[in-house]
């Protein structure tokens, strides 16, 4: 996340060809590794057993590695947008997070919420 | 102009009291002292601050791609940079926040309002004026 180019990795889908609907901590861990970055890692999540998968396959990684990955509670769609736009600006991976979770509580349509 | 006059009206007689606030001040200098010789209430240096109106012009609006020209530029200076959208009446955002950003639901045509305070907040609104 030095700024310019982000990795984006993605882990959906239980089965090995992606196709039944769940997740995988095996997926999840390979999807780490494939975009892994030394300023760090933030994990975005859908409902349901995505957080336990993605909490499983943190376990899995050796803990160099797990102490710069960040579980976030932005939701998935925005949070991934927004992530992205300020991990692409070389801010560290607390403030990405910070940002993308701020997304929780912003309305999509002027006057909702 | 009446309402230009009577803003100058106040401003004058604000202008006026500093004045006098300063000459009293420096008639009372010796109160303010503490006993090691500093000023009990040092004034705080006021903040560069520049505001300016802009109008969107792209056609496709404030997006996502093009907002993230202005929060990436934006957050290259120190000062706090605010917009607000004038043609919608909403609050004032933080400038260096996309999501903020999209809340102004900006159409082409709406007007902005960015405001920065802080030591390169004028260079700040030159270089954002010219993203709209």
């Amino acid at each position: 996340m030095a700024g310019g180019q982000v990795e984006i990795g993605q882990a959906g889908g239980l089965s090995d060809d992606g196709e039944t609907l769940g997740t995988d901590a095996f997926k999840i861990l390979s999807a780490i590794e494939e975009v892994w970055c030394e300023d760090g890692v933030l994990l975005l999540m859908d409902l349901g057993s995505a957080v336990m998968s993605a909490e499983l396959a943190l376990d899995m990684l050796p803990e160099q590695r797990r102490q710069k990955c960040l579980l976030s509670n932005a939701p998935l769609v925005e949070g991934a947008i927004v992530a992205a736009l300020h991990a692409s600006l070389g801010e560290p991976l607390q403030a990405v997070n910070a940002v993308a979770e701020a997304a929780l509580s912003v309305p999509k349509l002027p006057g909702a919420g | 102009m009446e309402n230009r006059a009577s803003q100058a009206g106040p401003q004058e007689e604000r202008l006026e009291d500093n004045q006098q606030h300063q000459q009293s001040g420096l008639r009372n200098n010796a109160r303010n002292l503490l006993p090691d010789g500093r000023l009990a209430q040092p004034e705080t240096p006021p903040q560069p601050s520049k505001s300016v109106v802009v109008t969107v012009s792209d056609p496709r609006g404030l997006h996502l791609r093009s907002g993230r020209d202005v929060v990436r530029l934006a957050s290259q200076f120190q000062a706090r940079i605010t917009a607000a959208n004038l043609s919608r009446n909403t609050s004032a955002i933080d400038l260096k926040s996309i999501i903020q950003l999209m809340q102004l639901q900006a159409r082409q045509g709406h007007d902005l309002q960015l405001a920065a305070t802080g030591p390169d907040a004028v260079a700040a609104i030159e270089a954002l004026s010219s993203l709209f």
